[in-house]
């Protein structure tokens, strides 16, 4: 198989988000970036499909800081060609950055041959104007289907699952070429030992490929960002049991658990 | 008078002498040249460093036991038959040698008066022992000891010798006249229960006795190799070469090694030749199933097992040609992932293991292969990452690290920035576990207060890489190492005190150093010389009764087991032992990792609360006393779990401290240390 | 700003899920705001009975010559395309749901619309709209605004009121034509959850009791809640090891790792391990006799009270709210 697995850096929730000056992009001082969640369990369901069907896998990134550290991993882990275009992701909005990487998929092949599936994760924690997975099949007018959790592919087609909530899946048939927006893996993301990346850092390459940058960067404008208010401690609630429960009740309300 | 001047069927007995003896050794020459083939085909180690140490080592360890008499039962006999064998294999040696060369000028041993006195005396310890031995086997045979044929079948051929001999001197004193000797006090006495025999027919006796004799001996020869007797051969080799010889025992770094060990064994011949020749020395006795933590919990690890497979598997596999296609797979089949990852690599095995087999390093190559294939648990797939990105196992900010600092209300020097005499190494559950905050905190007031001159390496510090190590992610473990010796090489220190015991261990002697090693103490250590030399203010004095555990990689991976009991004696508190106190100090269950990973299956008990219902059932202990931040999550949960709450509380030996050393409130002079 | 809202109703299994009525609740909203009117889209081959739960919406248009509700993304959108066009709207509610996965961006592309995703927040202001999004899995807020009040607005789950998109009024139901196109992706069937035991990574509600439920019997106080509320019973470990629950229902370092809207957290002293697996819950309310407990430092909403005492008040009030 054809497998092209589309992985976007993130920041890294783990260490304190802040506002920049301009109060509308995030400080740059103690950001740090990692890989999108959904976007390893892309790259694990590509290197299984691998594994089972054969084929070649090829990790496609923009330009973002930490991100050859991720593409050798992926080619540690048994990715075989790491592909960057030198585009800096932090400028582009998702719609940009869909038409950046429709760009690279159609200079790789035009049409795709029939047994490729390009695999986006389903979603990034920084989507703000929507998902790379079905932008990307507009843009390559190819079939789609989102929060996909597994795929049997077979000759020019494949069947996939897809989560819709609470364990119910449904089950649908895609021809192939297609966009796979993939929420997790048949199995959880393989580790890669530490020693394995280095020795991919030392014998493997990334390759760098040209791309036009796109016209118009961003779609949206923000007004303002800012952290919500912080909780801190629990807001206390006191009363009778009766009086707390009517609270409780409200409460879940509010949170749509009732 | 010589036995070997006979004739059976028609032979000449010193042609078939020869012909036993030529047989017997020869097969016995070809087994040994095929094991030491097998070992030749594991990968190369160094073990060859200090042979005077070595030497020495293994006089101590061969020759006079003491691992042995850790249990008592079995120790003095397993002494005099060891002994009672040495004499005896000298003594054939002898013996048939004269036999086989009648021309030597010298008598058979037997006839040399002092000689037969030493044998005949030794027989019948030998006799006693065996029968001890017996006993313990069919009577009181205590748990995971091998109840194999071959152990049995070994005890009647030495009792047959032991016979022999005796009933050999007896007859050869009636056949020469019955004159009794008090150099053969027991052939003496049997010579006169034998008086009526006819001379002729004693004759026959002795030289019957002389032949059974070396017939025993000789298939003895042939038979040992092939049973698990080998240890009689092995064990003296596998002492020699043990690490403990000449190197911290706890050191996972292998000395010449020729390839590169991180990947792990997936194979028998991935294995160091030391690790194979484990198992040609295990004895089988079962010392170390019976300290195993894992064992007594009901995972599915027994370290005896473990060796055993290993072994039979490489004789399998290595000389009866069972390769290629087929073959079983020594990890997945012979051995399962289960039990590989069940080792707390708490030492207990290696400690007590008499002919020094080492367990843990042979888990760790095991472990290493399954990282290197990615075959880890989720769990621990979780912490390995946040690791390899955040150097601490909490998957918290590495900013976060000294974040306790803040509100410590200490102004605590930046070892990067200033000189300090003490680098303080905090480690990772000291430092990000909320639980050991105060903990943690109280520590650094203690070291304020008694006027240590330390400092931290702040967010520069990373976890130190022993239970990742340990896991068997060298390559992790290699990348977190670099990065604190970077971090230490920009601070200005002569010493480093850690809180957390495996960070300790770690830094002391598996750091490179590149020949600057510093001191290296823990925590404890530090408190113990403060108190020595006066300047803990002890403004309070504790009392009542505590009982302390032992880290493993405190104590047995150390030998630090005084410090901490020196301190709590200071403080004015009185220390009960446990039952397994010391070296032989109960595993809490975490380390090598073991706190990072799922348990899937229902177990019997956690080492944890087996080791709390041990201090509750002490009278009047209240306390129980640790020295590792990993502890306190271990035994704080044990203590709920065990239903223990009430009757016993966890603290650290920091905490207490502390407590003593706090400025004098009015009024109360002795205090309590359960209401810190 | 236009003179229609359009909402995508969704629908799982021929139920109106909650999402829909928190679009409704906030297109209404917007709607009076704004003078506009809003409008319900319900999509599915038998969807008409659906219709009249809609009553939020001044005007259900409903497409049930197809199995839409099962058609694939592009479809959806360029289905909802041609309503916007029949209908003159210029701002679409979506879920930002799986079921809905998609539809939103590709509109976007099909209509040259912005497209706001993780919306949490919206207002009307000065003949536009300002959303609040959440980003960094709710670590930071983005506010963005829709000038001309015109775009594809994705509505997160859980962040509106679902009872300010319910009324007890039928509304005025028509039928639309859409164009069908040859699809390339087609459904085959469900799969249901797996049997056996819930899965609580799954659930939107976990009752999480601690070692203070303090017997096997009063677990099933929480079992009684978690079933009115439709969801399941979790635990620490304590509760676990004593074989109360299985293990599959162990919340934690050593056990699963959870997100539900809401966790209750019954008798649970917070411990790290057990703090680790369930702090990303959108919703914490902890229930505790000890007011020094620390999972209150972490929990939303606490209360310092004996869990045996409040579980059944809770559970009568929850019945009654759901009448
Ligand atoms: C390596 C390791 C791994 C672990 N993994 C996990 C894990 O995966 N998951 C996990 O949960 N734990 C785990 N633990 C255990 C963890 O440390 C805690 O011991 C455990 O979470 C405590 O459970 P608890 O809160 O139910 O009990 P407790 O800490 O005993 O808390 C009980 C609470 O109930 C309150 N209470 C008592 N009676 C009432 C009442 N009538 N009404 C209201 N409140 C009441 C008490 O005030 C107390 O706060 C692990 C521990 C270790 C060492
Ligand atoms: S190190 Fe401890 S847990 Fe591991 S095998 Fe030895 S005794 Fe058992
Ligand atoms: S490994 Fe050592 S302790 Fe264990 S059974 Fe063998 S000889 Fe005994």
């Amino acid at each position: 198989m054809n497998l092209y697995v589309l992985l976007k850096m993130v920041p890294d929730t783990v260490e304190e988000l802040n506002v920049a000056a301009d109060g509308k992009s995030l400080d740059s001082e103690f950001l740090r970036f990692k890989l999108n969640d959904p976007d390893e369990h892309a790259l694990e369901q590509a290197l299984l499909l691998k594994e089972k069907h054969g084929g070649k896998v090829t990790v496609v990134t923009l330009d973002a800081p930490e991100v050859d550290d991720v593409l050798f991993t992926a080619l540690a882990k048994g990715a075989d060609r790491a592909v960057k275009l030198p585009v800096n992701q932090a400028e582009l909005g998702t719609v940009a950055a869909a038409r950046v990487l429709a760009d690279f998929l159609k200079a790789e092949a035009t049409p795709l041959p029939p047994d490729t599936l390009v695999l986006p994760g389903s979603y990034a924690i920084d989507d703000l104007e929507g998902e790379l997975a079905p932008l990307l099949a507009t843009a390559l007018e190819l079939p789609y289907v989102g929060v996909v959790c597994g795929i049997a592919p077979a000759e020019g087609k494949a069947t996939v699952r897809k989560e819709f909530a609470g364990g119910l899946r449904g089950e649908f048939e895609v021809a192939l070429p297609a966009v796979l927006g993939i929420q997790s893996a048949d199995k959880p993301p393989r580790y890669v030992p530490v020693a394995k990346v280095r020795a991919a850092m030392k014998s493997a390459r990334i390759e760098t490929v040209d791309v036009p940058p796109p016209d118009r960067p961003r779609q949206l404008e923000l007004e303002r960002t800012y952290k919500p208010e912080a909780a801190g401690h629990a807001e206390m609630l006191e009363g009778s049991p009766e009086e707390v429960a009517d609270r409780l009740v409200e409460i879940l309300v509010k949170n749509s658990a009732i | 008078m010589d036995p070997v001047n006979i004739n059976l069927l028609g032979l000449p007995g010193l042609v078939l002498l020869w012909a036993l003896a030529l047989l017997a050794w020869g097969v016995f020459g070809f087994r040994i040249w095929q094991l030491v083939g097998l070992l030749r085909q594991g990968r190369y180690e160094n073990r060859f460093d200090q042979p005077v140490r070595r030497l020495g080592h293994m006089i101590r360890h061969v020759l006079l036991q003491p691992r042995i008499f850790n249990e008592r039962a079995i120790g003095l006999p397993h002494f005099l038959i060891f002994w009672g064998f040495l004499v005896y294999a000298t003594c054939f040696n002898w013996s048939l040698v004269r036999g086989l060369f009648p021309f030597l000028p010298v008598p058979y041993p037997d006839e040399v008066k002092v000689v037969s006195l030493f044998l005949e005396v030794f027989s019948v310890l030998v006799l006693i022992s065996l029968a001890v031995a017996v006993a313990r086997r069919l009577f009181f045979a205590p748990p995971h000891l091998h109840l194999s044929l071959d152990a049995n079948l070994i005890l009647v051929l030495i009792g047959v010798l032991m016979l022999s001999t005796l009933f050999g001197n007896g007859f050869r004193i009636v056949s020469e006249g019955g004159h009794t000797s008090a150099w053969t006090p027991l052939g003496s006495l049997l010579a006169k229960a034998f008086a009526a025999t006819p001379t002729e027919t004693a004759h026959a006796w002795a030289n019957a006795m002389w032949w059974l004799h070396m017939i025993v001996v000789l298939f003895f020869l042939v038979y040992l190799p092939y049973s698990k007797h080998l240890h009689l051969l092995a064990a003296p080799f596998n002492v020699f070469f043990s690490q403990s010889a000449t190197r911290p025992v706890g050191d996972l770094g292998v000395l010449g090694a020729k390839e590169d060990l991180s990947a792990g064994a997936a194979r028998w011949q991935e294995l160091t030749w030391r690790q194979l020749l484990g198992g040609f020395s295990c004895a089988e006795c079962g010392r170390c199933d019976r300290a195993c933590p894992a064992t007594a919990s009901g995972y599915p690890l027994q370290p005896q097992q473990l060796i055993q497979k290993v072994k039979e598997h490489m004789i399998h596999a290595g000389l009866h040609g069972r390769q290629g296609n087929g073959a079983q797979k020594l990890i997945g089949e012979v051995i399962a992932p289960k039990e590989i990852w069940a080792c707390t690599t708490c030492m207990a095995c290696m400690n007590c293991c008499a002919v020094w087999n080492e367990q843990v390093p042979l888990i760790v190559s095991l472990r290493r292969h399954l990282v290197s294939e990615g075959d880890v648990e989720r769990t621990l797939q979780d912490m390995l990452g946040n690791l390899q990105r955040y150097g601490n196992s909490f998957g918290k900010s590495d900013r976060m690290r000294a974040k306790w600092t803040q509100t410590s209300g200490l102004k605590i020097k930046d070892a990067r920035k200033e000189a300090v005499e003490y680098l303080w190494f905090v480690g990772d559950y000291a430092s990000y576990d909320p639980r050991c905050e105060d903990i943690t905190k109280k520590t650094a007031q203690v070291f304020a207060q008694a006027g240590l001159d330390f400092g931290l390496l702040y967010e520069g510090e990373r976890n130190a890489g022993n239970d990742v190590r340990r896991v068997g992610e060298e390559g992790l473990f290699e990348m977190l190492r670099d990065k604190n010796l970077q971090a230490l090489a920009k601070a200005k220190f002569q010493k480093i005190v850690t809180t957390d015991p495996h960070t300790y261990h770690t830094l002391k002697n598996e750091y490179p150093w590149n020949g600057h090693r510093p001191e290296v103490q823990h925590y404890t250590e530090v408190l113990s010389q403060l108190a020595q030399a006066g300047k803990l203010p002890l403004n309070k004095k504790l009392s009542g009764r505590v009982t302390y555990h032992d880290p493993c990689y405190l104590g047995r991976y150390n030998g630090v087991y005084d410090a901490p009991r020196h301190v709590l004696h200071a403080l004015g508190l009185e220390v009960i032992e446990m039952p397994r106190g010391r070296d032989r100090s109960y595993c809490c269950g975490a380390g090598g990792g073991r706190i990072w990973m799922e348990d899937t299956e229902k177990i019997q008990e956690r080492p944890a609360e087996s080791r709390i219902r041990e201090a509750v059932a002490l009278a009047g202990v209240q306390t129980f006393v640790v020295a590792c931040p990993k502890d306190i999550a271990m035994f704080r949960d044990a203590v709920k779990t065990t239903g223990c709450e009430g009757k016993i509380a966890v603290r650290d030996l920091a905490e207490l401290v502390a407590k003593a050393t706090a400025p004098p409130a009015a009024g109360n002079a002795a205090t309590n240390p359960q209401t810190a | 700003m236009a003179n229609t809202i359009l909402v995508l109703a969704e629908q799982l299994r021929g139920e109106v899920t909650d999402i829909t009525f928190e679009m409704l609740g906030a297109g209404r909203k917007l709607a009076e705001a704004s003078g506009s009117s809003l409008c319900a889209v319900l999509l599915g081959a038998e969807a008409a009975p659906l219709a009249a739960k809609l009553g939020a919406a001044d005007k259900v248009l409903v497409a049930d010559d197809a199995p839409w509700d099962l058609a694939p993304a592009d479809a959806v959108a360029g289905a909802l395309e041609a309503v916007m066009q029949q209908t003159q709207a210029g701002l679409v509610l979506l879920g930002c749901t799986n079921v809905a996965a998609g539809i939103g961006s590709m509109l976007a592309v099909k209509t040259g619309l912005p497209l706001v995703n993780f919306c949490r927040a919206a207002k009307a202001e000065g003949g536009g709209v300002v959303c609040t999004s959440q980003l960094f899995g709710g670590k930071i807020y983005s506010d963005v605004k829709l000038a001309d009040g015109k775009g594809v607005v994705c509505i997160y789950p859980g962040a509106f009121p679902v009872d300010a998109g319910k009324r007890d009024q039928a509304p005025p139901i028509e039928k639309v034509d859409l164009p069908v196109a040859a699809p390339k992706v087609t459904f085959k069937q469900y799969l249901e959850p797996e049997t056996g035991d819930v899965d609580i990574t799954k659930q939107n509600v976990l009752v999480g009791v601690g070692r203070g439920i303090q017997t096997q019997d009063n677990v099933e106080l929480a079992e009684e809640l978690a079933q009115v509320l439709g969801g399941a019973v979790c635990a620490s470990r304590p509760v676990i090891d004593q074989g109360w629950l299985p293990l599959s229902r162990q919340v934690g370092k050593s056990g699963m790792t959870v997100k539900p809207r809401v966790y209750f957290a019954l008798g649970i002293s917070g411990a790290p391990e057990h703090w680790e697996g369930m702090q990303n819950s959108q919703c914490i309310i902890a229930v505790n006799t000890d007011a020094k407990a620390p999972i209150f430092d972490g929990a939303h909403y606490g209360v310092v009270g004996d869990v045996l005492e409040l579980l059944p008040a809770l559970t009568e009030k929850v019945k009654a709210k759901k009448g």
